[in-house]
């Protein structure tokens, strides 16, 4: 069958000039590549069934009948998935019962995802996954599933590469330090002399500049990102699933039940030490297992061709490319334990890149947990300005400070009254309640972080803003790429005069939040970041042209004349 | 310090409201979701299903809620809904316990769309949704009279061409 004349069913779009493009289909490899991975999924449970020696249990095999269709499945994807690349689109049409067409005019591509698990490396085949600007619920991305690799290189630089054919795509390079340059350009980008040789830019050919590669030091951060805790209950699941399916007792496996004794042997204060040391332990060796599976080789370069491009991945590959046209800020994210030990990963926030959505999921990373200092670096080198890294951040207000505090004591105080209201009226134990009350320290240390973490400023035409504790958040987005300002008050805010300034934008999370501004601060901000707001306000004539950074702050914090610097 | 900082400064809300109708129909919406919660209820009660324990008093409560929020929303809504459209920008106002003011500039409009459900079919009321590139805050003008949604949706989409860039 493969090789013969493509037939076209009935409805094809008519003929045009395009059409000269023959139709192609994936590498055969995949129709290798497929079952194969289906049955080494299907390994364990098969390994269970041998030891175990309990195959003839009673029903149907689910696993081996599941297995089954996803191969049938597998192989009727490639039979019926088709695609061509013409000067001007990607087409690809799949489906058996419902045929799909998608077309992507190729100057819509905003990134190229390319990726390869172990067996697609072996045959040399990637998938390649488009992204589009959009970022809509109903707009999918273009995946190609096996493709040859050299195939996918070729495609990648040719659809993000276009920098000879357009070159206003080009980011014109900036000297840092001149601000005044920045007022009046739609689009203004700063060069960091430091990152940027003035000699590449000239050069003919698209030139590749590393920006930062994984420092195996850096391996010693994953343990804090706790990814190791979701890794150990998702092997945990597996397990009961795989155990549950061959019908064995997992108190009966030599392993479980030699612990099991030795833990009845011990005191019951041994036996918390043993497995609480025990989970660490697991947890460390499977964040550490994750960080080196994902982050290996893991490498940010600048394309002179106007292109972020990401490798990584230690068995399965994966080759991000973003569109520098398409960058709108990026974002620090510090989760608490890896903030404790001065870690912090960065994402970037771009167009047709919508933070963990759909198939570009993860596609946003700029850097693995690494150190603070190294994120600072490369947020702005990628930024091509330090300013919004090196920004003194704005603090609220005093009603700002006092909101967190309420909000965190009410909920763990109504949580422990209706503890209490339970013990008092039901079997709930006294000593549950006795422990809740200890929340309550907790609360008020989470709202003293959660407020000393809260900070905003305006710096370069970035808005940068940091809010949470259990997961602090630095996020830094370009003025040019809001689309629109909420102002949003609660009840419990207008009381107090309080303010949340939502920025929303077609990149990243969509939205990205000031809370808790004082009323005059939000109004401020929000003209600053989106002029047009100005004509809604009343009260105030105009904003002054250019306050000097101490007005301003004062300016944005709704305070004149005073400004009061963070502690 | 500038001078022109004498003066607090204030969002003026926008110029104007939607139809007095959208207060009855936000009240027959609200309403019809109160009955299904409590009719779902009622069944609970009446099958003697164990999973909420107290019937009645879970009842009693859901009855007072929904009266307080039937007589309250609907007024309090209307008293807060306006919507304005300027030569660059869309600025509406929504909610009423917690508000939003949204402001949109019209080179940063990707599409306006107009729905009528069956309740605002009755009091011949449209919906206007306004959106942006961005996936979170689309502008939304509730309860308008069909014939100023109509036209409202014309001026935007005409306004929104007009300026259009990429609008990301």
């Amino acid at each position: 069958m493969i090789g013969e004349p493509v037939e076209l069913p009935a409805g094809d779009p008519p003929p045009t000039a395009a059409d000269a493009t023959p139709w192609r289909r994936l590498a055969v490899g995949m129709l290798l590549v497929e079952p194969l991975r289906e049955l080494i999924r299907f390994i364990p449970l098969l390994i269970v069934l041998i030891f175990a020696g309990r195959a003839g249990g009673s029903g149907p095999p689910w696993g081996l009948i599941g297995t089954a269709a996803v191969i049938a499945l597998g192989i009727v994807r490639y039979l019926t998935t088709r695609y061509r690349i013409t000067p001007t689109v990607i087409e690809v049409r799949k489906g058996l019962l419902s045929r799909k067409h998608l077309t992507v005019p190729r100057d819509r591509v905003r990134t190229v995802d390319v990726s390869a698990h172990p067996l697609q490396r072996m045959l040399r085949l990637v998938k390649v996954q488009i992204g589009t600007g959009t970022s809509g619920h109903h707009h999918e991305s273009v995946d190609l599933d096996g493709l040859p690799t050299n195939v996918a290189t070729t495609l990648r630089a040719e659809l993000l590469h276009r920098a000879r054919t357009r070159p206003e795509s080009l980011p014109k390079p900036v000297v840092t330090g001149a601000p005044a340059e920045r007022a009046g350009a739609s689009d203004p980008v700063t060069t960091d002399p430091a990152t940027t040789d003035p000699a590449t830019t000239a050069a003919p050919a698209p030139v590749e500049t590393e920006i930062v590669r994984l420092n195996p030091r850096w391996i010693w951060f994953a343990p804090a990102t706790l990814s190791g805790a979701v890794t150990g209950l998702a092997v945990i699941g597996l397990a009961w699933r795989v155990l549950n399916e061959a019908q064995v007792n997992p108190a009966e496996i030599g392993v479980v039940s030699t612990t099991l004794d030795h833990l009845e042997t011990t005191p019951i204060w041994l036996d918390v030490l043993q497995v609480g040391v025990g989970v660490v332990l697991l947890v460390t060796a499977l964040s550490v297992a994750g960080y080196l599976l994902t982050f290996w080789g893991f490498r940010l370069s600048r394309h002179e061709g106007g292109t972020l491009h990401v490798t990584r991945g230690l068995l399965t590959t994966r080759a991000t490319s973003i569109e520098e046209r398409r960058l709108r800020g990026t974002d620090r994210t510090e989760p608490l334990l890896l903030r404790a030990v001065g870690g912090a990963r960065l994402s970037a926030i771009a167009t047709g890149l919508r933070a963990g959505r759909g198939a570009t999921r993860g596609g946003e990373v700029l850097l693995p947990p690494a150190p603070r200092h190294v994120a600072a670096d490369v947020e702005a080198t990628v930024l091509r300005t330090p300013a919004p890294g090196a920004a003194q951040l704005l603090p609220r207000g005093r009603a700002a400070r006092r909101r967190r505090y309420t909000r965190a004591l009410t909920v763990t105080a109504t949580v422990d009254v209706a503890l209490a209201a339970w013990w008092w009226f039901g079997p709930l134990p006294g000593w549950v309640v006795l422990a809740s009350l200890f929340a309550l320290p907790f609360a008020a240390l989470l709202a003293r972080d959660r407020f000393h973490n809260l900070g905003h400023a305006v710096v370069d035409g970035h808005l940068v803003t940091q809010l949470g504790s259990l997961v602090r958040r630095r996020a830094v987005l370009d003025e040019s790429g809001i689309v629109g300002i909420t102002l949003r008050r609660s009840w419990f805010q207008r009381r107090n005069k309080l303010t949340s300034l939502i920025a929303t934008t077609a990149a990243g999370q969509q939205k990205y939040a000031v809370p808790d501004l004082d009323d005059a601060a939000a109004l401020r901000l929000a003209q600053e970041l989106l002029p047009v707001t100005g004509q809604f306000v009343t009260g105030v004539t105009s904003l002054p042209d250019a306050p000097d950074p101490a007005t301003r702050g004062a300016l944005l914090r709704g305070e004149p004349g005073v400004t009061r610097l963070p502690a | 310090m500038s001078t022109s900082q004498s003066v607090t400064p204030a969002l003026r809300p926008p110029t104007n409201l939607v139809s007095p109708r959208a207060v009855y129909c936000w009240f027959l919406r609200a309403l019809a979701g109160w009955l299904l919660a409590i009719a779902a209820q009622v069944v609970a009660w009446v099958v003697d299903w164990p999973v909420p324990p107290w019937h009645a008093q879970l009842l009693a409560v859901t009855v007072v809620l929904a009266t307080a929020h039937l007589i309250v929303m609907p007024r309090w809504r209307y008293r807060v809904h306006r919507w304005e459209l300027t030569d660059d920008a869309v600025y509406t106002r929504t909610g009423w316990w917690t508000q939003e003011s949204r402001v949109a500039p019209l080179s940063r409009v990707q599409t306006v769309d107009t729905e009528r459900g069956p309740i605002g079919r009755l009091f011949h009321l449209t919906k206007v949704t306004v959106t942006t590139a961005s996936a979170a805050g689309p502008l939304v003008i509730d309860g308008l009279d069909d014939e100023v949604g109509i036209a409202l949706t014309v001026s935007v989409t005409a306004a929104a061409q007009a300026v259009r860039d990429d609008a990301t």
